[in-house]
């Protein structure tokens, strides 16, 4: 694949480390969080494989000029080790992944970035916040993830969802075991689903005063934190976001080889999507190199890309930037791109302009995730237990 | 913990009523606002009398509205006055409506606007009463039996007053009419299939959030 | 004129660029901005709302709180009052009972029994306003109890 250029860095062993110097300054600050002292050995350990791993990462992505497999890899740990270290943290302060009445009492629920959509009305009418958390300090504070939420969305769009979402990981593992899908055709309709969801769980939070997503709906307490069942209806919304995990999490991405949760299910995805709109950053199809092969429409996981949106030249709103389309693209055709310069121009510049960002994040979110997973590993397989 | 009233614990008419109508709203503009559109810009000259066409549909959509809340508030007196066969029946009709919202989101059938065939009228008396046929037409839709609607009638016979049910269709009405507002601006019909997809997904999945209400409501 | 525009289109990525680390460095400084915000509350359906009365007792602190009868817009016809229980040695007594009065209009509203070693919680209502225990549960060294009220207002 030809990029363009004096400033690529594909295939220059030179240039890639080049451009990867600035990234590592960036890992060593946010794997060490600035401070350069470690535990034990073990720590150390853990810091040098996630350091190591992470220049990897982002050097093979310069280097190949590929951006999806590599950003998957990083993605993907990130979901695993943080569903692995949530719930050992878990299970060592409450005893079990379930939280109670007083937990609840106690306003101590880590803030969830999905719980922004429901949040966002009852603040306007009721000027406060309907999530029993804490305002700041403990873990997820309210205010520290809003700061988060507002600084992601407005950086990098819905390419949230594909570098930094702890969640997404787990469909956008799943649909990567089968080569080729079981169900071939999904109806691109389907990418709308989402702004359904984030339309009634706005709504009805709003009458309720309460997260009705992480009530009823959300499949990911599968892998974090679910209330204790202690009578029919809990029962009930167990049986509810169990069955969603096992089929918009596993199976459906298994078949489909579509990242199905986060395309039909997450109301924070579709708020995402609205941002696209606002971002900097999107996704381009140069119509001069395209060849109209489409085989982007048939790659992208969240049903972004159909005939009409290669015809038009970019991708729907929903669009995560995960670099799938353009590393598929034989010609050169689908590149990032920054809003306002023109298409097929620039391309280094506007690809390094994204993914510098994107990585940043993907290093934020998965630096003490992943060392924190690696010690609770070593300490497994050393002494059985993770406790 | 008293499972009833945790769904919509803190439930007031108006703002159920308001934000039932913002959800199905969509679906309402989706389906017949193309029918009816050519109508009121065939007859209309300017951006002013636009918006008088469009003020005069949704009077008689407003009409429909209230009509249909006198009778759901008349029934809610009436029928539900026992708190416990009050309880189980709501339960009931909630998992019923629920049903029909389920099949209605996963239909393809074409809505059928009642107000469609109004806007084929050629009409004699239209000059002669201009505003006659758009009112009609606002009525008609008005009193359109989707499971938006029947939800809707659901929730005001749940008030078990007049006044409820009147304050509920009111903001219901005010809820789906704010859709209605940016008609005379043609573009905005570009993207209306893609509304129509959203409506159908949040007909889904209010279905299955009312069906657990309904659900609730029997087990307590 | 298209030129012009890759100017603040360049500069405007860069900012984007910037904004990750900044936001994640700065996370606590923002934060505690943030919070300093009127609307940086939790809502009282979760907090329990403000305290209004304590009764304190050698072996016993009674803590009544404001009703809540928090709505999107105006006010709920059903809510709650909260009644959390304290000792001052940090050990509950097994059996709790307490006349309340959560109006402060002089006349007592409920009877509230509690075991606090099996959770058991009755509420005996004197009150037409008063309805049944919605939660009652032990909060670290303390126990809270939350009695649904209906609003006299609706």
């Amino acid at each position: 694949m030809k990029q363009q250029k004096t400033f690529s860095t594909t295939g220059s062993i030179g240039k890639s480390f080049l451009w990867l110097l600035p990234m590592t300054l960036l890992i060593v600050l946010f794997t060490t969080g600035g401070k350069f002292s470690f535990d034990d050995k073990v720590s150390l350990v853990a810091f040098l494989i996630s350091f190591i791993f992470f220049n990897w990462l982002f050097f093979m992505i310069l280097y190949k000029g590929r951006t999806d497999r590599y950003r998957a890899a990083g993605f993907i740990i990130l979901a695993l080790f943080f569903a692995l270290t949530f719930i050992v943290n878990l299970i060592q302060s409450r005893g079990s992944m379930t939280f109670s009445n007083e937990t609840l009492l106690a306003c101590e629920i880590p803030f969830c970035h999905i719980v922004t959509t429901m949040v966002i009305l009852p603040l306007i009418f009721t000027g406060s916040i309907i999530f029993p958390g804490q305002i700041t300090g403990g873990f997820a504070p309210i205010a520290g993830m809003l700061v988060i939420v507002l600084g992601v969305m407005l950086a990098l769009g819905r390419g949230f969802c594909s570098w930094g979402c702890f969640y997404g990981g787990w469909d956008d593992a799943t649909s990567r075991i089968l080569k080729k899908p079981v169900i071939k055709k999904v109806n691109p309709a389907f990418r709308w689903a989402a702004f359904a969801v984030l339309i009634i769980v706005v709504i009805m939070s709003a009458i309720s005063l309460g997260p009705t997503y992480c009530d009823w709906l959300c499949p990911f307490k599968a892998v974090t934190e679910f209330e204790k069942v202690t009578s029919t209806i809990i029962l009930m919304k167990t049986i509810v976001f169990v069955s969603l995990f096992a089929s918009l999490v596993i199976i459906l991405p298994v078949l489909t080889k579509k990242r199905i949760q986060c395309t039909t299910f997450c109301p924070m995805g579709a708020l995402c999507s609205l941002s696209n709109k606002i971002n900097v950053f999107d996704v381009r199809i140069d119509r001069e190199k395209c060849s109209s092969c489409m085989k982007c429409t048939t790659v992208c996981p969240t049903l972004s890309l159909e005939k009409s949106d290669v015809e038009k030249g970019r991708p729907a709103m929903t669009c995560m930037k995960c670099g799938k389309c353009i590393d598929s693209c034989t010609k050169n055709a689908i590149n990032y791109h920054i809003k306002g310069t023109p298409v097929g121009k620039n391309l280094t510049a506007a690809r390094m302009l994204f993914i510098f960002p994107a990585f940043t994040l993907l290093v934020i979110f998965t630096a003490g995730t992943m060392q924190q997973g690696i010690i609770l590993l070593v300490k497994l397989f050393t002494t059985g237990s993770l406790f | 913990m008293k499972t009833y009233y945790f769904f919509f614990s803190n439930f007031t008419f108006m703002t159920e009523g308001f934000l039932l109508g913002l959800s199905t709203g969509v679906v309402c503009v989706a389906y017949c606002g193309p029918v009816l559109l050519p109508y009121l810009m065939a007859e209309s000259r300017g951006l002013k009398r636009s918006y008088t066409m469009v003020a005069v549909f949704l009077a008689g959509r407003l009409t429909a509205y209230l009509v249909t809340a006198l009778l759901a508030g008349l029934i809610g007196q009436s029928i539900v006055q026992q708190s416990d066969t009050r309880i189980t029946l709501m339960g009931i009709v909630y998992m019923m409506l629920s049903a029909l919202l389920i099949i209605y989101g996963f239909n393809h059938f074409k809505e059928i606007c009642l107000g469609k065939n109004f806007a084929e009228t050629n009409y004699a008396g239209n000059k002669k009463f201009p505003y006659l046929m758009p009112y009609s037409g606002g009525f008609l839709t008005g009193i359109n039996i989707c499971p938006p609607f029947l939800l809707a009638i659901t929730g005001a016979i749940d008030s078990g007053s007049v006044t409820g049910s009147i304050l509920f269709f009111f903001f219901f009405f005010l809820g789906t009419s704010i859709f209605f507002i940016p008609m005379p601006f043609a573009g905005m019909f570009k993207r209306q299939h893609v509304l129509r997809i959203i409506g159908k997904f949040a007909a889904l999945i209010a279905g299955f959030l009312y069906f657990y209400k309904g659900l609730v409501l029997l087990i307590s | 004129m298209k030129r012009l525009l890759t100017i603040p289109a360049y500069l405007w990525a860069i900012a984007c660029l910037l904004l990750i680390p900044v936001t994640f460095i700065g996370n606590e400084s923002f934060a505690g901005q943030m919070a300093k915000l009127k609307f940086m509350k939790v809502n009282p359906v979760y907090t329990g709302g403000e305290i209004t009365d304590s009764v304190n007792e050698p072996d016993l602190d009674t803590y009544i709180y404001k009703p809540v009868f928090e709505a999107l817009i105006g006010e709920s016809k059903e809510g709650f009052v909260q009644v959390k229980f304290s000792s001052p040695s940090d050990t509950l007594p097994e059996i709790i009972t307490k006349t309340i009065d959560y109006n402060l209009d002089d006349s007592n509203d409920f009877i509230l029994e509690v075991n606090t070693a099996t959770g058991k919680t009755i509420v005996t209502s004197m009150n037409p306003l008063v309805e049944d225990v919605n939660i009652s549960s032990r909060l670290k060294n303390e126990w809270v109890v939350r009695v649904g009220l209906k609003n006299l207002l609706k």
